[in-house]
């Protein structure tokens, strides 16, 4: 449920949204690494994909967010790679409105930012078991931090979604397992294929 | 030594592929609520899904008429459908809320179905006549039966038919198609191709 659909949120958080994403975009386009760009396409391909995977959990349904990996690996880049993976599924698969692009992106880029600068940088030096529980805590905190988010967008926009994010935030519990699993085993393997990844971190 | 690394690492991506292999259920519904409306007669007739095909129950349904005012507001049954018999007709505006942030909305018109008012007694004497009438062609054209009824029990039992088909042919076109996956996961890869060739033009 991180696309909001178009005609749910009200005014103020769909500006305030588009304000914000608008402000991370213009940061992360001047901060730009272009040696990240292979990385940042095929992760924004995968979160992309994502979204088409999803598992059923009571009366809604979730699928991998991805952006707790994509923070870390990306940092700022991570910013670009997601706003562009949500336009095309919005375009393509009718997920998310166009209009609420602009809190969609904040709710799944603010969580990779952060977690971009706060773990990224502790990768560094760990291995083994240590990089897993690192990685899993990315996820975690991702998917944790973007359940909040969403909530919070919608509470805003009406105290009538309040059943709404009670149902987010408890059919999130799972996924935010899921996820740091997901991510804690992607960055375990990343190591041994491809550590330079891991190190060349720039927030 | 060697060995041992090896092995630990097919373990690990066994791992991940298990996980991935355990997120692809097979009836995995994608989360976007779908609203289908159709006209049967002078009623409305809807069922409520998400794309892929699973039926949504307990959405809350509200009928709009052309100025926007409310004129019913209704739950999808467990099935996910619903249906709502207007006082007159016109063009209505549908509006599916699940109540958790996911909506849909359908515009749709009865005035086109049958611009007078519903004669709905008729109806089933009507439909009744032509077929215990048999097989002689004549019987259609029979004077007892006034073409504009016999139309309109054309209509509805045409719309009976039909709805469920368009319904289909609707949730068909819902699907993420394979062309829409492959095309966006290649105009990603053209974006980064663009950026770095113009990257390297500098």
């Amino acid at each position: 449920m991180a696309h909001i659909p178009d005609g749910v949120l009200a005014a103020p958080v769909l500006i305030t949204g588009a304000i914000a994403s608008a402000a991370a975009v213009s940061i992360a386009v001047k901060k730009l690494d272009y040696d990240r760009i292979p990385q940042a396409a095929v992760l924004a391909a995968a979160f992309f994909i994502a979204s088409l995977v999803t598992v059923p959990v009571g009366a809604s349904s979730v699928h991998l967010l991805l952006n707790g990996l994509m923070g870390v690996l990306l940092g700022w880049t991570a910013v670009p790679a997601i706003l562009v993976a949500l336009i095309l599924q919005a375009v393509f698969f009718g997920y998310g409105g166009l209009l609420v692009l602009g809190v969609n992106t904040f709710n799944l880029a603010l969580p990779a930012l952060l977690v971009g600068l706060v773990i990224a940088p502790r990768l560094k030096n760990s291995s083994g078991r240590q990089l897993f529980i690192w990685g899993a805590v990315a996820g975690g905190t991702g998917v944790c931090l973007t359940a909040v988010l969403v909530s919070l967008s919608l509470l805003i926009s009406g105290p009538e979604y309040l059943a709404a994010s009670k149902v987010i935030l408890v059919t999130y519990l799972p996924l935010m397992l899921a996820e740091a699993a997901v991510t804690g085993a992607t960055l375990s393997f990343l190591q041994r294929v491809a550590p330079e990844l891991l190190w060349e971190q720039k927030v | 030594m060697k060995l041992r690394h090896i092995k630990i690492r097919h373990i690990k991506l066994w791992q991940l592929l298990l996980i991935l292999a355990l997120c692809l259920s097979p009836n995995a519904n994608a989360h976007l609520l779908k609203l289908f409306v159709y006209t049967e007669g002078q009623s409305l007739k809807g069922s409520t899904y998400f794309a892929g095909g699973s039926p949504q129950p307990g959405v809350s349904i509200s009928i709009l008429d052309n100025s926007g005012k409310s004129l019913a507001q209704l739950t999808s049954n467990p099935q996910g459908e619903f249906s709502y018999r207007p006082q007159q007709p016109g063009e209505f505006l549908v509006v599916a809320d699940s109540n958790d942030g996911h909506r849909a909305q359908w515009q749709i018109s009865t005035a086109t179905t049958a611009p007078t008012a519903p004669t709905a007694p008729t109806a089933p004497t009507v439909t009744e006549k032509t077929v215990t009438s048999g097989d002689t062609p004549t019987a259609i054209a029979s004077p007892q039966i006034p073409v504009d009824e016999l139309e309109q029990a054309i209509d509805r039992a045409l719309s009976r038919q039909l709805g469920p088909l368009r319904l289909e042919l609707q949730q068909a076109s819902d699907r993420a198609r394979l062309a829409d996956i492959v095309g966006g996961i290649g105009f990603i890869f053209g974006l980064a191709g663009c950026l770095l060739w113009w990257r390297s033009r500098q």
